[in-house]
């Protein structure tokens, strides 16, 4: 059936920059959040994270980001996401996640808000 | 009551677990391409999908026993529907208020926007406490 979600982190000075493929929903949080967390938020780094292979969201991914900002504003770092596709997007705009997390278009603009 | 049945491929049975959540998108996927319907119709049947099992799962229930969810998927007339059976606690989702989503950061709850995407996401949902004492809630929603 669906592949499993993937998750690839890598570090550019003080940026993590995320890469997932894949779905978020229940099944696929579940098998990268405690990942995701560990890799970004005990440093406080400010993190970029790439949605152009993530195919669908739920609100458990949802929940996993807006979880995630809240853990890197208390250490002082920033979260941007970038490159949603239609359905994300869709869902993004739902409950407008744009007033509490940002997101734009590409990487470089990503890098650029996560680095203000 | 470990694996999905899907004896027509229009109704699945699982347990309230992830791994039954799991045996239900696989049961549903296999429906829906089937079905043939559409990307978009697909992608708002595995949201009211994953939305109100999950809940069913994560708030249903008192006890740690398992229980079984049935879930029923029907097409006609451009609409898939959705009928959710579970013997779970009373639970109207129409009666759940919206969220407010105008929350700075901060202020802003990590959940609790599960049941507004259904809403949203739904043409028609309709809801009843049958007099076996279960939740049946029917979800419909477009195929364009």
């Amino acid at each position: 059936m669906n592949k499993p979600l993937e998750i690839e982190v890598t570090y550019t000075a003080n940026i993590a920059r995320v890469k997932l493929r894949g779905r978020l929903d229940t099944p696929g949080v579940d098998r990268v959040e405690a990942k995701l967390n560990s890799a970004v938020v005990p440093e406080g780094r400010n993190t970029v994270v790439d949605l152009s292979e993530v195919s669908f969201i739920a609100s458990m991914g949802l929940r996993m980001f807006i979880g995630l900002a809240k853990a890197l504003k208390r250490n002082n770092a920033k979260m941007v996401l970038f490159a949603p596709q239609s359905q994300v997007n869709e869902v993004f705009n739902t409950v407008v996640l744009r007033e509490i997390v940002p997101i734009v278009v590409d990487e470089a603009e990503a890098v650029r808000f996560a680095a203000t | 009551m470990t694996q999905a049945k899907a004896a027509d491929g229009s109704c699945v049975t699982f347990p309230n677990s992830l791994a039954g959540l799991k045996l239900g998108l696989d049961a549903l996927k296999a429906w829906l391409t089937a079905a043939n319907v559409g990307q978009q119709a697909e992608d708002r049947a595995f949201l009211v999908f994953e939305e109100i099992v999950t809940n069913i799962i994560r708030y249903g229930f008192d006890d740690s026993k398992e229980h079984k969810i049935d879930v029923s998927f029907a097409r006609n007339d451009g609409e898939l529907t959705l009928t959710f059976d579970d013997g779970g606690r009373p639970f109207d989702p129409r009666a759940v208020p919206s969220p407010d989503l105008h929350r700075p950061l901060a202020a802003a709850p990590i959940g609790g926007r599960g049941i507004y995407l259904v809403r949203k996401t739904a043409k028609r949902v309709d809801y009843e406490r049958t007099q076996k004492g279960r939740n049946r809630l029917t979800v419909v929603v477009a195929v364009a």
